[in-house]
């Protein structure tokens, strides 16, 4: 039988009535969580999984990974219009979303973000269904001293992200990783940092921290406006979607998407965000158009709206032929399949091969229900961007309070999403931006984590670290990326000069 | 008359309160998970609550609160009502005082069951030059500090069995914690990137299975059914059997009645085929003696297996 | 040349302090050694890092490397600041977190959307009140009903 049969018979088994609706609530469901902000793919898993254990193996799988990349297509949504992320992944995606969405384009990026979704999504499983046990063992292949050179690597690329002074953008990063070890060793168990407080055990989450930048401080910014009068304002439908340069300028970008993320997928960790954060880091780097970031370039919703979605298909690689979940959403679709006694592992497409094909059907049709799901409601969601403030802010403020708590159930999380606001719109008059400080939050855990575990591993002999290839090539990789970076950069400015 | 009314109204009283004991339970019963969803304690717990379910007629709602050894979440459980209708999982109650956690341990709660023990297993990579255990801690014992041993955080129940390894066999590895969990250190041996690693057999299964890994030894009185090939570290004259297990607590105070009806429901749960059968299958042993005070008894005994443990990397707060 | 806001360099200096006392917050956490890594390690490298980037901003601004601009747009100088809208904003935020486990998420959210919406100066109060009661209920929904997740209901159920 060849991967095409292979297929077909997959189809065959996912287009039955039950699976097919079973995917279709999965999609719709990660959609909705993914919408709101705060609730995350994780809480709406966990909730499914009793149900997900009713139905057999194949569809548990189905609907919890429906669930998982739905979310990466809803995220979007709240970020482009009303600057709140709906999902870690899609924080990037505030940054040149929300402008878009003020100056009326926001259709445009909705419906881009969808299209890069699915275009990446296909190109993700297409990765899976083609590579799957090659890529598993390469993923297996890393270790921690690899993931430290890696990480070394994306706080170095990450630093220009804004784009300003990569020296600042440095010390943000870092700061923020400082910031994430405030709280309870994860190796260790003891407290750091927490002052004697009880509260501080729990640690700064960076969701409620980007919530708080971006959602809370853009309520504050629209309060300052004197009052106004409802003007219902007549959109002409045409307007409200994508137009040809912007279709033209996005091509590029979803394929460099698509790419990164499936690089990334194969990490451990949050495989979306750190995708989403490196998709648009190179957008920017390579632009022609690099002053128009921050204030609206299609290219910076298009990139890592396409990047977090295949990064997320792939992370089910390491799960389905390693049986390992990099990801904590990967997790709970691991106990949905224990709980069959099905084991994902390189044993899962010889002894369970309808359940593998199974699953790669199921995720061609999701991501395609997911795409005709989402392009009509652009329209209506563009809609709501034209919204006046009165309505709008009252309703951002309580889905951010209520979408934070819901992150871990702690009120302590609220209280950091409020301060951050508040610190937020402060800096956003100066115009600083936050988001190498939630980098660095996001990237300080995986650092740690992976920094200890090779400083261990080297077991005091430092020569051990040059017998790691990888490690030395990614090491290597790093001068020549900054090398290459400024000269790309320099081309650009002669370009635009002659 | 009036002695009579009030007589009257004491009685009434009684009787409803004791149709709400008796007829417990009546609204469904919520759960707070010390660590997240899709860990090895999340999925025990799912697993046995279903029946569970069944034997109660209420269903089991599961809450996961993950922080601190599953401190933050029991703190939670602490401060709720007795009323039999919130219960905690945790791993590491025993040693929560020790650990300065927090300064309670499980004689501050009720402590309902612990439905099974988990088996661990010493396990190499599949290229790995040892091919029996004995050779392991020789080449240990000549080299001591120098093969590595991948690992939990400190604390949690992979690292004591590691640790618990050494000194019944009198070796020192180089361990190597991260917190990662059971899947990371099945990656960490199945990639070659360890010498050896002590992981719950359950989440090494599909890596042996896939010929990256092999089981050296397994961490238990007698050996494992359904991996009988497997020797114990005791059979070699290695006395280390560090098990893992989940308690299942409720607030202190539960009314006698709600306790004993909940001890029976677990009792009756543990023993039961179905989870025998998941317990067979995921290398764990039922023990569904452990109710109640026998729980209680296993804990203690516990806190003071793991106590020298701690001391020795300076764990113990005093 | 590089453009350097004022208010960067002013950050940069605040955080090369702070990065001073977190080296010896680390320090005292434990660094450990070779053989046993102490959990302030992280964090030290983390405030050194920091320390080093901070101070070649610092020093890269005395020596001209960098254009000091002010950052502060203009249009937004001109605009008249109402401060006490987003007080009220904030106070009404801070309420949500301090009432909720004792009145309920419902109640705490009615009170939320109450004051942001007469904050944003919405006149009057029978429409405030009464698009305020439509947003709770529509919480009570999506929150509540639809994905039933366990947020704290305080009296009210």
């Amino acid at each position: 039988m060849t991967g095409f049969d292979h297929l077909m018979h997959g189809f065959q088994i996912v287009l039955t009535p039950t699976n097919f609706l079973i995917c279709f609530i999965g999609v719709i469901i990660g959609t909705l969580v993914g919408v709101l902000p705060g609730l995350g793919p994780m809480s709406a898993m966990s909730i499914m999984l009793p149900i997900s254990v009713k139905y057999g193996p194949l569809a548990g799988l189905i609907l919890l990974a429906g669930v998982w990349y739905g979310a990466q297509y809803g995220g979007s949504t709240t970020s482009i219009l009303i600057n709140v992320p709906g999902e870690a992944s899609s924080i990037i995606t505030c940054i040149d979303g929300y402008p878009m969405a003020k100056k009326g384009r926001a259709g445009a990026a909705l419906a881009i973000s969808a299209i890069g979704s699915f275009v990446a999504g296909t190109a993700g499983i297409i990765a899976l269904q083609i590579f799957a046990p090659p890529l598993a063992n390469l993923a297996l292949s890393f270790g921690p001293p690899e993931y430290f050179a890696i990480m070394i690597f994306a706080f170095i690329a990450l630093s220009t992200l804004i784009g300003d002074d990569p020296l600042k953008g440095a010390m943000m990063i870092a700061f923020g990783a400082f910031l994430s070890t405030i709280g309870i060793d994860r190796i260790e168990g003891i407290q750091r940092f927490t002052m004697g407080i009880p509260t501080m055990m729990y640690g700064i989450s960076f969701i409620p921290v980007a919530i708080g930048t971006f959602g809370i401080a853009e309520i504050i910014r629209l309060s300052l406006h004197p009052y106004t009068p409802i003007q219902a304002k007549s959109v002409r439908f045409r307007d409200l979607y994508l137009n040809r340069e912007e279709l033209r300028r996005s091509i590029l970008p979803i394929c460099r998407g698509s790419l990164i993320g499936c690089l990334f997928g194969l990490l451990p960790g949050t495989p979306a965000v750190l995708a989403s954060f490196t998709s648009y880091t190179i957008e920017k780097n390579i632009s022609p158009r690099k002053e128009e970031f921050g204030h609206g370039a299609i290219e910076g919703v298009a990139g890592p709206e396409s990047s977090n979605n295949s990064a997320v298909i792939i992370g089910l690689i390491p799960l389905l032929c390693l049986g390992i979940p990099f990801a904590p959403a990967a997790a709970i679709l691991l106990a949905g399949l224990q709980m069959h006694d099905v084991i994902p592992g390189p044993m899962l497409f010889r002894d369970n091969p309808d359940i593998f094909w199974g699953v790669v059907a199921a995720l061609y049709i999701g991501n395609f229900l997911l795409l005709i799901l989402n392009l009509p409601l652009v329209g209506l969601f563009a809609r709501v961007a034209t919204l006046p403030i009165q309505f709008m802010a009252p309703i951002i403020g309580i889905i951010c309070l209520i979408g934070c708590y819901t992150i871990r159930m702690a009120l302590f999380d609220v209280w950091v999403m409020v301060i951050s606001g508040i610190i937020g719109y402060f800096l956003m008059r100066l115009r600083f931006n936050l988001i190498p400080l939630i980098i660095g939050m996001v990237l300080g855990p995986i650092l740690e984590d992976n920094l200890r575990t090779t400083i261990q591993w080297m077991n005091k002999d430092i020569y051990s670290l040059f017998e790691r290839h990888i490690t030395i090539i990614i090491f290597i990789l790093i001068p020549i990326y900054i090398i290459f970076i400024k000269k790309i950069g320099k081309k650009i400015i002669k370009l635009d000069i002659t | 008359m009036k002695k009579l009314y009030f007589i009257f109204l004491i009685s009434v009283i009684l009787i409803f309160y004791t149709k709400e004991i008796n007829s417990f339970p009546i609204k469904p019963i919520k759960v707070i998970v010390g660590y997240e969803a899709g860990s090895s304690t999340d999925i025990a717990a799912r697993v046995i609550f279903p029946i569970l379910e069944r034997d109660l007629g209420q269903p089991i709602i599961i809450i996961n609160k993950p922080g601190a050894a599953s401190s933050i979440a029991m703190r939670e459980v602490y401060k709720e009502k007795p009323d039999g209708y919130t219960w905690g999982v945790s791993c590491s109650v025993s040693v929560f005082k020790l650990l300065g956690l927090m300064p309670l341990d499980h004689n501050d709660f009720s402590i309902l069951a612990i439905p099974s023990l988990g088996v661990a297993a010493v396990a190499v990579p599949a290229k790995s030059p040892f091919k029996s255990i004995k050779e392991l801690v020789e080449y240990a014992k000549e080299n001591p500090g120098k093969l590595r041993c991948s690992t939990t955080s400190k604390g949690a129940v992979h690292w004591m069995q590691a640790k618990n390894f050494e000194q019944a066999a009198g070796v020192k590895f180089n361990i190597i914690p991260n917190p990662g969990g059971a899947s990371f250190i099945a990656t960490q041996v199945g990639g070659g990137h360890v010498d050896l690693g002590v992981a719950s057999m359950a989440a090494l299964r599909a890596q042996r299975d896939a010929g990256n890994l092999r089981f050296l030894a397994v961490m238990a009185e007698t050996r494992v059914p359904g991996f009988e090939e497997i020797p114990t570290l005791k059979e070699n004259g290695y006395n280390a059997t560090y098990v893992s297990w989940q308690c299942y607590l409720a607030p202190k105070g539960l009314p006698s009645e709600i306790y004993e009806r909940l001890k029976q429901a677990f009792y009756r749960t543990a023993n039961s085929q179905e989870y025998r059968q998941w317990c067979l299958k995921n290398a764990r042993i039922p023990t569904p003696e452990y109710i109640g005070e026998k729980a209680i008894k296993f804990l203690d005994e516990d806190r003071e297996v793991q106590k020298p443990i701690l001391e020795e990397i300076g764990a113990i707060k005093k | 040349m590089r453009n350097l806001a004022k208010f960067d360099l002013t950050l940069s200096i605040f955080l090369a302090f702070f990065a001073v006392i977190g080296i010896f917050a680390s320090y005292n956490i434990g660094l450990g050694n070779f053989e046993q890594i102490g959990p302030g390690l992280f964090p030290f490298l983390a405030c050194i890092t920091v320390l080093f980037t901070s101070a070649g901003l610092i020093i890269s601004s005395f020596r001209s490397l960098r254009k000091i601009i002010n950052s502060e747009s203009q249009n937004q100088k001109n605009q008249p600041v109402i401060w006490r809208r987003p007080i009220i904003i904030l106070i009404s935020l801070a309420v949500w977190p301090i009432l909720v486990n004792l009145i309920g998420y419902i109640i705490s959210s009615f009170i939320v959307c109450f004051g942001i919406t007469k904050a944003i100066g919405y006149q009057g109060l029978l429409k405030p009140l009464v698009f305020c009661l439509f947003i709770s209920l529509g919480i009570w929904l999506i929150f509540g009903i639809m994905f039933d997740v366990d947020l704290p209901p305080g009296f009210s159920f």
